[in-house]
C-alpha cells in the first residue's frame, strides 16, 4: 500500500493530466479500503492538494464510507460554500479525537509542514468566522509543543488585526490567562516587526 | 553518531563536544518531560512558511526538527527550533539565537546518516 502511495505522489508531481482520474480513484480507494490509518490519513490530505472539479466533488460527496471529519474538510476545501465550511467546523474533532489528529500528522512526518492540513484550513476560515475562531482557541487547551506554537501564532496575527474580536472569543472559549498573554505578547511582537 | 543530551537545569544542549543555548517550556503545559527521545532525522520541516516562533532571529532561517518520546508520554508536538518571536516554548527546546545558528549550519553539513537520531533530556 506504501508503494502505491508513493507511485501516487510521483504521478502528482509529474502534473501528469491523463493519469488524474487514476490518481483520484487510487487515493479515493485507500482512502475508503485501508486499514491502515495513517495511509488513510495520506490519502485525505493528498486529495486536498488536487484541482478540484465536479467529478472529483461527487466521489467525495456521494460516498457515505468515507470517515466522516475527511469528508467535511474535503467538501470544505473544494466548495468553500458557508454550508460545506458550517459542517466541517462543526464536525472539528476535539479533545481525544483531536490529540489523535495531532499524533497522526506528526506519525506522518509532517506532510505540508508542522500543523496538520486541517487546521490549517480552520485557521484560514477563523480570519472572518467567529465559529472557526472559537473552534482554533479551543484547540489551543489541546495542542501541544509546535502545533501549540504555531496555532498560538495565528491566533496572535488575528488579534493584531481585529483586537476587539479576538476579546470576544477570549470571553466565550475561554482559554487559559498564560495562553491569553503569550497571543497578546506575540502580537504586539509581531506588530513591532 | 553521537546523540544529544539536553539539560533543562543548565539549559543547554550538548551534541559531541558542542554546547549550545537552550530553554524549554514557560508556556502551556510546561517544559518537555525527562527521558529519552528519538531525532526524527528524515521529517525535518523548514521554509519561510513556518511560524516567527521558529525563526532565528538572527539569520531569518525557520526550522523544526521533530523528537519522539520512546517512553509512554500523553504530550506530543515535541522538536527542537529556534526560540523566535517571544521567549519560551510550549514544551519544544528553543534555541537562543546564535547558538541555533552554529546548530543549524553543524546539522546541514552533517550527512543524513550521521545526523543524530537520539536525545536524553534531564533536569
Amino acid at each position: 500500500m506504501k508503494n502505491s502511495l508513493i507511485t501516487l505522489i510521483a504521478l502528482l508531481l509529474l502534473g501528469c493530466g491523463s493519469k488524474d482520474l487514476q490518481v483520484k480513484d487510487a487515493l479515493i480507494s485507500i482512502l475508503n479500503e485501508s486499514t491502515d490509518k495513517q495511509e488513510q490519513y495520506k490519502a485525505c490530505i493528498l486529495l486536498a492538494e488536487l484541482p478540484a472539479d465536479d467529478e472529483l466533488i461527487d466521489m467525495i460527496d456521494g460516498d457515505n464510507d468515507q470517515p466522516n471529519f475527511c469528508k467535511t474538510f474535503l467538501l470544505a476545501k473544494y466548495l468553500g460554500s458557508q454550508e460545506a465550511i458550517d459542517q466541517f467546523i462543526s464536525a472539528f474533532p476535539s479533545n481525544n479525537q483531536l490529540f489523535t489528529l495531532f499524533e497522526k500528522h506528526s506519525e506522518t512526518g509532517y506532510i505540508f509542514g508542522i500543523l496538520p492540513p486541517a487546521v490549517k484550513l480552520l485557521s484560514e476560515f477563523a480570519r472572518d468566522d467567529d465559529q472557526a475562531l472559537d473552534k482554533l482557541m479551543g484547540i489551543l487547551t489541546t495542542a501541544d509543543g509546535a502545533h501549540g506554537e504555531s496555532i498560538t501564532e495565528v491566533v496572535a496575527d488575528i488579534y493584531m488585526r481585529m483586537p476587539s474580536r479576538v476579546e470576544l472569543s477570549f470571553k466565550r472559549v475561554k482559554p487559559s490567562e498564560s495562553d491569553i498573554l503569550l497571543i497578546k505578547k506575540i502580537s504586539e511582537h509581531k506588530r513591532n516587526l | 553518531m553521537s546523540g544529544l543530551v539536553f539539560n533543562k537545569t543548565l539549559k543547554k544542549l550538548t551534541w559531541g563536544a558542542e554546547h549550545y543555548k537552550a530553554i524549554t517550556g514557560g508556556f502551556g503545559l510546561g517544559p518537555l518531560p525527562d527521558g529519552d527521545y528519538e531525532v526524527k532525522t528524515r521529517n525535518v520541516v523548514a521554509g519561510s512558511h513556518l511560524a516567527s516562533g521558529f525563526e532565528n532571529t538572527l539569520t531569518g532561517n525557520k526550522w523544526f526538527i521533530p523528537i519522539v518520546p520512546t517512553f509512554p508520554e500523553s504530550r506530543n508536538g515535541f522538536g527542537i527550533h529556534p526560540d523566535g518571536n517571544v521567549p519560551g516554548t510550549k514544551g519544544c527546546i528553543g534555541l537562543q539565537s546564535s547558538d541555533a545558528g552554529s546548530f543549524w549550519r553543524r546539522w546541514l553539513n552533517t550527512t543524513l546518516s550521521a545526523r543524530p537520531t537520539q536525545i536524553t533530556v534531564r533536569s
